[in-house]
């Protein structure tokens, strides 16, 4: 084992009071700049938490904000968006409410709550909230209309199927098929379906193309057609005068 | 004639309700008055089954505008054929063999709704027919498995 001599062990502790003696005076400055250090320290972080707290109460309260804007917006939304189309498109739009259906599982007809007393008219056009057809008209009485929608089988209206071709759209139960489509080749798959009248200024969605089926020694050929209006439920429909 | 009861009336009543409102929109391809048609025909002496039948057909006719009244005319035929086989089948078979000659004359009534419906709108879809008479045939069980259970004892002779 190393141990130092005398001699050494004495010039160690003369050493060790040297410096503990040159420093003493400069105790209190080092623990001033050690608390100044340290305070500053504290500062900062007490600063930082303050500040943490103050973001952490305001993200609360955002958060309250944003479920209770939600709400609102979920409630606001459906209506926003017939009101927006009705805005975009300037046009005249009745809201109706759905009184029954058709009883007949073979037949797609409603009974709506409005009639001669609302100016509804036979053959008018009605649409959802996204502006997508759902049926047009075909009774009129004076408080109630009878509404056949899309895809019933009596259902036809003349559209358009992508750029260029046209046909007649007939409803049958679980969608709507095209029928008399000339121009074939100018048709394909996922083209849009759509309505344009005299009364009406913009097209409207009626859905796209799912299949185009041609046999041999047929004319035309038969376009099946996913409607965009599938909806099971009915809230309100809106009349398009 | 025997009065229909007001349990079957209530039926009868909410399930052309339920054909109204469609709770599940055309999710569900089941008429319920056509069940109901078919459980009076089955459950019912055939005069008050052919009054009842012809009242719903006329207001399901009622309920389609500008149509034939196919209903007015289909439901009480429906009727009177699934009365006069129930009656005759009966006698010529074990009771043991009610329960299925009862469930294969719902089923043939169901096949001659889909036939004649399918006719006059000139449609043909196998998928829809499958899953009508899937549907239908579930829902028809239900209704006689919670109203019917008595109904079903008694014309079959069991609890006399």
């Amino acid at each position: 084992m190393y141990l130092p001599s005398k001699t050494k062990l004495k010039i160690l502790v003369i050493y060790l009071l040297v410096i503990f003696l040159l420093f003493l005076p400069f105790k209190n400055v080092i623990r001033n700049l050690f608390s100044l250090f340290s305070h500053q320290l504290t500062i900062s972080s007490s600063k930082i938490s303050q500040k943490n707290e103050k973001l952490k109460k305001e993200n609360i309260s955002l958060k309250i904000k944003i479920n209770e804007s939600k709400h609102l917006k979920k409630e606001n939304e459906y209506l926003q968006k017939a009101l927006n189309f009705k805005e975009s498109k300037k046009i005249d739009l009745v809201g109706v409410g759905v009184l029954s259906f058709s009883p007949s599982n073979w037949q797609r007809y409603l009974l709506i709550n409005g009639g001669e007393d609302m100016n509804l008219k036979k053959g008018l056009l009605a649409i959802n909230e996204e502006g997508q057809l759902l049926g047009k008209i075909t009774e009129v009485k004076k408080t109630f209309s009878h509404l056949l929608l899309i895809n019933d089988p009596d259902f036809k209206i003349s559209v358009f199927v992508g750029k260029f071709g046209s046909g007649l759209l007939k409803g049958n139960l679980t969608g709507a098929e095209i029928l008399y489509v000339e121009k074939e080749e100018t048709i394909k798959k996922g083209d849009r379906v759509w309505v344009k009248s005299d009364s009406l200024s913009f097209p409207i969605e009626v859905g796209k193309v799912k299949s185009i089926k041609k046999r041999t020694n047929q004319l035309f050929c038969n376009i099946a057609v996913e409607l965009t209006s599938e909806s099971i439920f009915f809230n309100k429909i809106f009349i398009i005068k | 004639m025997k009065k229909i009861n007001t349990k079957l009336l209530a039926l009868l009543t909410s399930l052309f309700v339920l054909d109204l409102i469609k709770p599940l929109g055309y999710s569900l391809a089941v008429e319920f008055v056509f069940l109901g048609v078919i459980f009076v025909s089955l459950n019912e002496d055939l005069l008050s089954a052919l009054g009842a039948s012809a009242i719903l057909g006329l207001l399901c006719d009622s309920f389609n505008p500008g149509m034939r009244p196919i209903c007015l005319i289909e439901f009480p035929l429906i009727c009177l054929l699934n009365n006069y086989l129930f009656s005759h089948f009966r006698f010529v078979s074990k009771q043991t063999r009610v329960f299925i000659i009862k469930n294969s004359l719902v089923l043939l009534a169901l096949i001659i709704h889909i036939i004649i419906n399918s006719i006059r709108s000139s449609l043909f879809l196998p998928f829809f027919w499958i899953k009508f008479l899937i549907q239908s045939l579930l829902i028809y069980f239900l209704i006689t498995y919670f109203i019917g259970k008595d109904k079903c004892i008694h014309s079959f002779g069991i609890s006399q």
